[in-house]
């Protein structure tokens, strides 16, 4: 996506690597690219587009809001006993411990909220009056892949969803022999195995054109957020559920950790509780600008930063 | 009693953070000719001369943020009133290509508990973010919210066209 053309200065560190295949698709209404880092065959590389494309449809029609032959539309429709694909074991897990850590501001039951934001499944843009979401256990109840919705109920895994597809597919990928990789979301990525640190650019919230710092990435995960493309009205698509309005006091949130599952869950937590929250229950690390400008990255968050000012 | 102090410097420490913020938007929006310029922030008057270094912008450069801003050191001083008195603050933005790539803040209060205070907030104020073009920079990817699909921002054009014709 942004391959920058290199300038003709000496550079003081060994360049990063630079994948020999690499490729495009859409998936989960947003684009996302593979770079493989060793050689690879061209019937490997087809049937490996094959599975990938296989597994994110099933992904998609599982647990996506936007179409009207999913598990969610089902569950929106209709109070009842459900069962998930096994990947939905994890990501439900993963959901309940920032629940209960975010004290409810970070939910899957939000998609309802967003819905009459007007961030519905036909981008309506056009807000109505907004509820807060019920209390999970009034309405939900998951035991490993059961889900029981006890009313019909609008499911929205934004928060952690595509992270964990993310890791999903990176495993794909391992299971068929790729030990070098790079899977980007965009903006949420995941590489492995790579030789060097690839050099990942911070996007400035406000300017698309530039970044606010450089991070370093060679085994793990990076994932990215900001309430700046989805936004619409007085709205983005991160929302308070108690305020019932779009976060404001933070503009941007990048972490890493070792799955993109937990980092992508935890940029979202991240607009909603302080990090001292989260910090003793996950290991990772993360970079903050609050809505005043400012900038705060934690120790072991591994970018150097652009600033006005000491870092 | 005790509780005032704090109090107190929390107030001051943000009325700084604010005149260091407002000078370097008036700095940032200054031009090349020397201009005398008033601004309000609440309260507080300030006057912002500005000073330019005469360096012509060797490469020129199709990025809209540049705007034709010269190159060189800008500097701008600000007043505030304290309970001490009138105090300054400078601040000094270095401008390259059109990008701050340097700004510093030096204290000119008088007043022995201004100056604490405004050195206190030049040591210990939060960084700001600062972008740098993504064409000048080498990366490999980008990390960032997630690119919408054509489905998303051709609906969200039509409601901003929408609203445009409303109003």
């Amino acid at each position: 996506m942004h391959l920058s053309k290199s300038k003709s200065r000496p550079s003081k560190t060994p360049s990063p690597p630079v994948p020999c295949v690499e490729w495009t698709f859409s998936a989960l209404g947003t684009q996302w690219w593979i770079g493989v880092y060793e050689p690879l065959r061209a019937n490997i590389l087809i049937h490996l587009k094959k599975i990938i494309a296989e597994r994110i449809e099933l992904f998609d029609r599982t647990y996506s809001r936007f179409r009207p032959d999913s598990l969610v539309a089902r569950i929106a429709n209709k109070a009842g006993t459900y069962r998930m694909p096994p990947d939905g074991a994890r990501l439900f897990a993963f959901y309940r411990r920032l629940y209960k850590l975010s004290n409810g501001l970070v939910t899957p039951l939000i998609g309802q909220v967003l819905v009459d934001a007007g961030y519905d499944a036909h981008y309506r843009f056009t807000p109505r009056a907004l509820t807060k979401p019920p209390l999970w256990d009034d309405v939900l109840a998951i035991h490993d892949t059961i889900l029981v919705a006890k009313q019909p109920i609008l499911l929205d895994v934004g928060a952690a969803g595509k992270g964990y597809l993310v890791d999903i597919v990176s495993e794909l990928l391992a299971r068929n022999g790729v030990t070098q990789f790079c899977v980007d979301a965009s903006g949420d990525l995941r590489s492995q195995g790579l030789q060097g640190p690839l050099r990942i650019g911070l996007e400035h919230p406000d300017n698309p054109d530039q970044v606010i710092g450089v991070a370093n990435l060679q085994h793990g995960a990076i994932c990215g957020s900001a309430g700046n493309r989805r936004a619409w009205g007085v709205y983005h698509h991160i929302i308070n559920p108690q305020t019932l309005e779009s976060v404001r006091n933070v503009r941007a949130v990048w972490t890493t950790a070792h799955s993109t599952l937990i980092a992508d869950g935890l940029a979202t937590a991240l607009f909603f509780v302080p990090p001292d929250c989260l910090a003793s229950h996950f290991r990772f690390s993360y970079c903050i600008v609050y809505g005043n400008g400012t900038v705060h990255m934690s120790k072991r968050f591994p970018a150097t930063l652009f600033t006005i000012g000491n870092v | 009693m005790y509780q005032q102090p704090n109090k107190k410097r929390k107030r001051i420490i943000s009325t700084l953070a604010v005149l260091a913020i407002v000078l370097l938007i008036v700095v940032a929006t200054s031009l090349s000719t020397k201009k005398k310029m008033m601004v309000h922030t609440g309260a507080n008057n300030m006057t912002a001369n500005t000073n330019t270094a005469n360096k012509a912008n060797a490469t020129a450069t199709t990025n809209t943020h540049t705007n034709g801003y010269r190159d060189g050191k800008y500097t701008a001083t600000g007043s505030y009133d304290s309970p001490g008195g009138t105090e300054q603050l400078t601040v000094e933005v270095t401008l390259q290509n059109g990008v701050i790539t340097a700004t510093s803040a030096q204290p000119g209060a008088s007043d022995p508990e201004s100056a604490m205070f405004e050195s206190q907030f030049i040591s210990g104020y939060q960084p700001l973010v600062l972008g740098k073009n993504i064409a000048d920079v080498r990366l490999s990817r980008v990390s960032g919210s997630s690119l919408t699909s054509q489905g998303f921002n051709d609906a969200l054009e039509q409601i901003q066209k929408q609203a445009q014709q409303n109003t």
